[in-house]
């Protein structure tokens, strides 16, 4: 295609009408050409107009503060996982997405440096319009999140005296796999979780640790990402340092005293 | 919740959302919710799909208000995009035969409250009601099922029994003469 066609598919573009095929093909061409971007946005100025022909509806009167209420507890708002105490169940994790096998931290660092070296070729070249560089500065702020806490894990597991679990998915999940990293000295421990399903509205999972015969010992809460991932440290006390076992249920989203839901995630006893 | 008199330009309310202001969230909520609600319950049919996208919505606008840019369009075309493009991508998912459920039953819009809207709004919504009853039938009904019911061009071609060329034509034509009667507001926005 040249030029003049990619011109002529930019109203229906700002449509959303173009088939996939034509649709990628323009993106493409939009990502090296200014002209057209700010020819979309014009063509964009005329197609959402129409959004005044509908007919203008009263959402619910509760959704205004469900909305607010979300932005609150956005995780963008936070800058780092915060350590609380076992004993309250109720703290709300925020899970960060995150590949945390040794081979796959190496691979992050590549790519980390391939995003610093991206940023400085674009700075250079002065191509990217400004919205690209916001996206590329947000992943690299997500992706030095990701590095924090590989580096703490990787700290937690070479202090001596750490120890490891792992925990096989149950038939609730059978793809599903989690790690506990613990160092029993500090009572510092790391939890990941990988392949666990989204937790339904109003509710989330939550840690166990099981010490022999014992009642199983509330950990914190916590919610899986769009990749099904989850990540959180936890700070153990010394009842629950003791434990040999670990699970995972799904609870009611504030997290309970004692498992009631089903589970998803157990170790193999020590 | 009235908006005021003297209304805070939408540009300068993104401005305060990219500084993690609420409040300058909730005003813009106030402003919009009746278009962008009625715009998502019009494409997803239903008032509890559309009150999900409303809240993605404005997840993303928290998220992403430092990304816009004044000088390449109105604020109201930014939000309106977010909240379309969203919606179409949900519809997307639905699979064809809850689609062709949605389309045949459109749920009623309750609440429908002309009154509710502003001076401003009330006005655009004449403007823009006048220009498409000036476009040609044909044309007006491929923009509108591409706008409402998120349609691609060769779908629009096999709704309509007609063939791809044709469409593409009839919507390009379309474009081109609502822009012009909604008179080229776009010009003035970009810095030449």
């Amino acid at each position: 295609m040249n030029h003049e066609d990619y011109k002529a598919l930019l109203p229906l573009q700002s449509l959303l009408a173009l088939d996939g095929a034509e649709a990628t093909a323009l993106e493409q061409h939009l990502s090296t050409c200014a002209d057209c971007r700010a020819e979309l946005a014009d063509w964009r100025e005329t197609t959402e107009a129409l959004a005044y022909a509908a007919t203008p509806v009263e959402p619910s009167a509760g959704l205004r503060d469900r909305i607010l209420a979300g932005v609150r507890a956005d995780p963008v708002n936070l800058k780092a996982a915060k350590v609380v105490p076992i004993s309250r169940p109720s703290a709300r994790v925020q899970p960060a997405p995150a590949s945390w096998w040794g081979l796959q931290a190496i691979a992050a660092a590549v790519i980390f440096m391939g995003l610093i070296a991206g940023l400085v070729i674009l700075w250079r070249q002065n191509q990217r319009t400004q919205e690209d560089l916001a996206g590329l500065r947000q992943q690299l702020k997500q992706t030095s999140g990701q590095l924090d806490q590989k580096q703490k894990l990787l700290q937690l597991l070479t202090t001596p005296g750490a120890r490891m679990s792992s925990l096989a998915g149950t038939k609730e999940a059978p793809a599903a796999h989690g790690m506990l990293a613990l160092d029993s000295k500090s009572g510092h421990a790391m939890f990941m979780a990988q392949g666990l399903p989204p937790a339904p509205a109003g509710k989330a999972y939550q840690l166990w640790f099981i010490a022999g015969k014992r009642p199983p010992m509330p950990g914190r809460v916590f919610k899986t990402d769009a990749a099904g991932e989850a990540m959180m440290e936890e700070q153990l006390s010394a009842d629950a340092m003791s434990a040999g076992t670990f699970a995972v249920t799904l609870e009611p989203q504030e997290g309970v005293q004692a498992p009631t839901g089903p589970m998803y995630l157990l170790s193999p006893a020590s | 919740m009235q908006p005021e008199p003297a209304q805070t330009p939408d540009a300068d309310l993104l401005r305060a959302i990219a500084q993690r202001d609420e409040t300058a969230l909730g005003s813009l909520y106030d402003r919009y919710r009746l278009i962008l609600f009625g715009l998502l319950v019009r494409i997803l049919g239903s008032r509890e799909e559309a009150e999900d996208v409303l809240q993605e919505v404005f997840i993303q606008v928290w998220r992403r208000a430092a990304d816009f840019d004044e000088q390449r369009g109105k604020a109201f075309t930014w939000l309106v995009t977010l909240a379309r493009s969203r919606a179409i991508d949900r519809l997307r998912q639905l699979s064809a035969r809850d689609r062709l459920a949605t389309a045949t039953a459109q749920e009623a819009p309750s609440e429908a409250s002309d009154a509710a809207q502003d001076a401003y709004q009330a006005e655009q919504k004449e403007i823009v009601a006048a220009a498409l009853a000036q476009l040609p039938e044909e044309q007006r009904q491929t923009l509108l099922l591409a706008y409402f019911e998120g349609l691609t061009q060769s779908e629009i071609a096999t709704r309509l029994q007609a063939p791809l060329g044709t469409i593409k034509t009839r919507m390009r034509s379309g474009m081109i003469k609502l822009r012009e009667f909604l008179g080229d507001r776009s010009a003035s926005l970009r810095s030449i």
